[in-house]
């Protein structure tokens, strides 16, 4: 007993608090250097993170599963193109957020209820839907569901602020972190999650149902993005859906950073916030040093490959587990 | 319920009939575009069809045999971006175009060799890898190349995709047919073929069995690189420039036409012939739709819509499978 | 049973094709009707995934239009233009493109291809690519078809015609003349340090412009440019709002003291204005080559003066007329060509709103490499916004067209 509290520890130890203390690094050396330790600079920092945090935990659901979801990006894109349009036409924001939210969570529950009904790999369904949605924006929505021009109706959450420095967003995003560490902590919904991700068979057994907790996760997760995509939109006053596509592998490079392990069924919601925030201090950073947002996809690879190096190959020595449960190949 | 007794001779059966039903599909959507608008049935138009497959058909063919197992590799698409860069910077600061293809194959290569380095010696899976290399290799493309194109390719070097033989047929149906052959002939008739298919259905059976599987592995990751890189110099022959932004939609084309094609995602089972088939009907679309002035987001998403759809299809196969299965006991 | 299922497979694909083509006929009908506005507007998608057709549908002549992308404010009222001359001159015009996120070289040849397999008597391309057609354009115009660049050029041998907005210099000595008068309370001891924003390392247009710029402000950098310091450095855009957002964001917090910023294209306007206000910046003059009306916020707000366009209705619309005259066998020759534009309204003086400036009556000027000049740059702002014609609706300053 004592032994495996003091690996509790070690566990703990290893991952969530070396990420940190990263990330205060990071605070201290962007301060110096640039306008970071300003008003203005926190503000911005805030408003920017605060839909990445709520993404990187809605794809941190997913992976928990042992799934991923590819048109995270897109459902995205959905999601401001519904409040963007609803906007325009003068609904206020207590009827057009819902209604975007509403729209992420039935497009991610899609994704869902085709890769559990008909048994086909996340990884898949999502690749495709990815490119379906693309296809859709073009094909089916006025002006490709460019929206420009929005007014205050729209942008006021987005530039709203409390105490002069603190976005309404962030505000948002950090009530969400919070119910999610909660959640994944406390409910027994989250333990389904663990379960179904971590071995699917044990699952089963203990009686989860795999198929129903992997379509409520989408839906979950489809609402989180609604939310997300709230955060994200309404920063500016004009919304390009096909933009949005490529920021999922920002989550999910955060959720991974963040200690979500990508083969399912083990990494702390706290882990992905941190992570998150590690990920977009990079980002931040690498543009004040000048560099081009193009070393970003590089950095942003070899930071997964680290990652998931370490998740995946520490969790197997610490663990013990037997070699064939974690057998790489197929994400199911 | 008198259906097939034996389970893998009844597959076989259904590997059979399947194909032979793309092959239908095949023709008649050659037919049906015909009749939208007859200039598709000109012999010049159905042959662009080959043209501008080339690149698609020359990744399929590997990715075949990693989907066989199990696995994906989705960084194809930015291998031959990146490989294509590495031709354009070297031919432009060098001048050489031998150098600048032996640079490109090499380039594509080890990219290919790390993607297998990694997803035969760790326990990474081939999604994350391949997707964290997506992006890692569109970085380097990106930081190699900035914004800028790279022209100047010497017109020697254009025909390898642009010949006609009498003006009509296509160069490419000549080493499009022997990279083909190669792949079918590995794929069924070697073991090679036989131990992909059954790392797909059982990876560890494999290894007790004392094959190398992961010798294999890294073989056939690294060998996606190389004819990733291959597929550049075909696709840069037709369009005789380099810039970054190549190659971004060719992982879904790839993958559809293999899925499309019969190889389960699932692993264990696939076609070579349904590869080709399957590549040979997306560019019957592309080709049918550029001619209804259809633009090319329609194009992928109908591809996207097809893939899904197939999938869907496979799934419900597999189960009535099952069923019948069962229903013998 | 799996026959049945490949057969629904075929039948899906089939059926989305179908959805397709209807949205196409919807648009050629309406179009038929001969009613422009109706035809723009029906789409609603002006720019969708489908070719949209204009002009009557038994017309003498087909041509085929591709823009570098679609869906975007720029193009939208260069297609308008395209579909008003396709009226009067009853031809056929298919216009067809990708969106900004979709499109690329490799998809601009493959619709020229298409074009010269179903034989169109003429293509019309705004090349994403200056150098990437040659092979396929030659493959046209050894079939007969005419080749006819507008808004962006490709290599000078492989087309018959380019339509150009206006020449690169004066839309540089413009832009930096705006921009000096605008930092006048700068001096040659403090001088105003100015930034170029472009959008990619190889977009022609672009980089005509720069190094017009560059000349200009070279050549009187004592005299008339004192105040201002001219960065050497181009930062580069890309052509997506969200790429723009980012670079933008980089320059400015690396060098603090820029105050004035030359855009060259429509995406860099507005990504400036957003930085400038995240990053909490004083004061930054911009200048730009913009779509008036996505930067009419910003100018009501007082944070641009004036951006530099001309009128992109127009270019489509005398485009297709020198299509016309070069298809008639009249290929332009000599100073000038005379469209039914020339001497006509081309929009009001941004000084007053109200003072007309005119296209020349002698015609549009001919320039070598048969490259014709739409006009002059104009300058818009608040006061004569309302003169652009083509977006954001179809009858948007329509009405002083043709007067």
């Amino acid at each position: 007993m004592e032994n495996k509290k003091k690996f509790e520890i070690a566990k703990l130890a290893t991952r969530e608090v070396v990420l940190a203390i990263i990330v205060l690094i990071f605070i201290v050396f962007l301060s110096m250097f640039t306008n970071f330790n300003t008003a203005s600079g926190l503000f911005s920092f805030m408003l920017d993170v605060a839909p990445m945090i709520v993404g990187a935990l809605a794809m941190s659901l997913i992976i928990l599963t042992g799934n991923i979801d590819i048109s995270a990006g897109t459902i995205l894109g959905f999601v401001g193109y519904t409040a963007g349009s609803m906007a325009k036409m003068g609904y206020s924001f207590i009827v057009f957020a819902p209604a975007a939210i509403l729209v992420g969570t039935l497009l991610a529950g899609l994704n869902g209820i085709i890769s559990v009904k008909f048994k086909v790999p996340s990884i898949v369904v999502t690749l495709a839907m990815a490119k379906v949605h693309l296809g859709f924006y073009a094909t089916f929505l006025p002006n490709a569901g460019w929206v420009e021009n929005l007014n205050d109706n729209f942008t006021w959450f987005g530039s709203g602020r409390v105490f002069n420095i603190i976005p309404y967003n962030f505000i948002v995003a950090v009530l969400v972190s919070v119910f999610f560490v909660l959640f994944m902590k406390y409910t027994k919904f989250s333990k389904k999650i663990y379960a179904v991700g971590g071995k699917r068979q044990a699952a089963i057994y203990a009686g989860i149902n795999p198929d129903s907790t992997v379509i409520k996760t989408y839906l979950l997760e489809g609402f989180l993005l609604g939310i997300a995509g709230i955060l994200l939109f309404t920063k500016s006053n004009e919304i390009m859906p096909s933009a949005s596509y490529g920021r999922e592998m920002v989550f999910i490079t955060a959720a991974v950073v963040g200690g979500i392990s990508i083969l399912g069924g083990s990494g702390k919601i706290v882990g992905a916030v941190i992570g998150t925030i590690l990920v977009y201090l990079m980002q931040v950073a690498m543009i004040y040093l000048g560099y081009q947002d193009y070393y970003q996809y590089a950095l942003q690879g070899i930071i997964v490959l680290v990652a998931v190096y370490i998740t995946v190959t520490k969790f197997n020595k610490f663990k013990k587990k037997p070699a064939e449960f974690l057998k790489g190949g197929q994400v199911t | 319920m008198s259906k097939q007794t034996n389970s893998s001779s009844g597959f076989f059966k259904k590997a059979i009939n399947y194909q032979s039903v793309l092959l239908l599909v095949l023709f008649g959507l050659i037919i049906f575009f015909g009749m939208i608008n007859s200039v598709f049935l000109k012999p010049k138009v159905i042959f662009n069809v080959i043209e501008i497959i080339g690149e698609t058909l020359i990744m399929a063919l590997p990715m075949t045999f990693i989907i066989t197992t199990g696995g994906i590799d989705l960084s194809v698409g930015y291998t031959l971006t990146l490989s294509a860069i590495v031709f354009g910077a070297t031919l432009t600061s060098t001048g050489s175009l031998a150098l600048a293809i032996t640079a490109c194959i090499l380039t594509g290569t080890a990219a290919g060799a790390f993607n297998g380095l990694i997803i035969s010696r760790t326990r990474i899976p081939p999604l994350v890898c391949t997707l964290a290399t997506m992006s890692l290799y569109r970085g380097i493309a990106l930081i190699i190349a900035g914004d800028k194109t790279y022209t100047g390719f010497p017109d020697a070097f254009k025909l390898i995709s642009t010949y006609r033989f009498g003006k009509i047929v296509p160069i490419q149906i000549t080493y499009l047919a022997v990279f083909f052959i190669v792949f079918y002939i590995l794929y069924n008739r070697s073991s090679l073929g036989r131990n992909l298919k059954a790392i797909g259905f059982n990876e560890n059976a494999v290894k007790f069995a004392g094959v190398d599987t992961r010798k294999i592995k890294f073989w056939i990751y690294t060998a996606s690189g190389t004819m990733s890189a291959m597929a550049s110099l075909v696709y840069l022959g037709r369009l005789s420039a380099a810039k970054p932004s190549m190659g971004m939609d060719l992982n879904l084309e790839v993958i559809t036409a293999v899925v499309l094609g019969g190889t389960s995602t699932m692993g264990g089972v696939g076609s070579m012939t349904g590869t080709l088939v399957g590549v040979l009907i997306i560019g019957v679309l592309r080709k049918g739709f550029t001619i209804m002035n259809l633009s090319g987001n329609i194009f992928n998403f109908v591809l996207g819509a097809i893939l899904i759809v197939g999938l869907v299809a496979f799934s419900v196969i597999e189960e009535r499978k099952k069923t019948a299965k069962k229903g013998q006991k | 049973m799996k026959k049945i299922l490949s057969l629904i497979l075929a039948i899906a694909m089939v059926s989305s094709l179908a959805a397709c083509s209807s949205t196409t006929t919807a648009t050629t009908k309406a179009a038929a009707a001969g009613e422009t506005t109706a035809a723009a507007a029906t789409t609603g998608n002006t720019g969708s995934g489908t070719g949209t057709e204009y002009g009557p549908k038994d017309a003498k002549y087909k041509v085929g239009v591709i823009p570098k992308f679609v869906a975007e404010d720029y193009f939208i009222a260069c297609e308008r233009g395209f579909a008003t001359a396709a009226d009067e001159l009853g031809i056929r015009v298919t216009w067809v493109g990708d969106t900004m996120a979709q499109c690329s070289a490799q998809n601009q040849k493959n619709y020229i291809q298409s074009f010269i397999d179903q034989e169109y008597d003429a293509i019309l391309v705004s090349a994403l690519d200056p150098s990437s057609y040659a092979d396929t354009l030659q493959e046209a115009r050894d079939a007969g078809i005419k080749v006819i660049t507008w808004d962006a050029d490709v290599e000078v041998d492989a087309r018959d015609f380019f339509v150009n907005q206006a020449e690169g210099d004066m839309i540089a000595i413009k832009l930096l003349q705006g921009l000096a008068g605008d930092l006048s309370s700068y001096t040659k001891d403090k001088p105003a340090t100015v930034a170029l924003v472009s959008t990619t390392t190889d977009s022609p247009n672009q980089n005509a412009w720069l190094a017009a710029i560059q000349k200009e402000y070279e050549s009187k950098k004592d005299t008339e440019y004192a105040h201002i310091k001219l960065l050497t450095d181009v930062t580069y855009a890309g052509n997506d709002q969200g790429q723009a957002d980012t670079a933008i964001k980089a320059l400015l917090s690396k060098d603090k003291e820029i105050v004035g910023i030359i855009a060259l294209s429509s995406n860099t306007v507005p990504a400036v204005a957003s930085s400038r206000e995240q990053l909490n910046l004083g004061e930054i003059k911009i200048v730009g080559v913009s779509v008036p009306e996505s930067s009419r916020k910003d100018m009501d707000a007082g944070k641009m003066s004036a951006v530099v366009l001309w009128q992109p209705f127009d270019l489509g619309y005398l485009t297709l007329y020198v299509a016309s005259a070069v298809l008639e066998g009249k290929d332009p020759s000599g100073a000038a060509f005379v469209s039914p534009l020339s001497g006509t309204n081309m929009t009001a003086s941004f000084m007053d709103g109200t003072t007309p400036v005119l296209y020349p009556a002698e015609g549009h000027k001919i320039m070598e490499n048969n490259v014709v000049i739409l006009g002059e740059p104009i300058v818009w702002n608040l006061k004569n916004i309302d003169r652009f014609r083509g977006y954001p609706n179809a009858d948007s300053g329509m009405s002083e067209f043709l007067k």
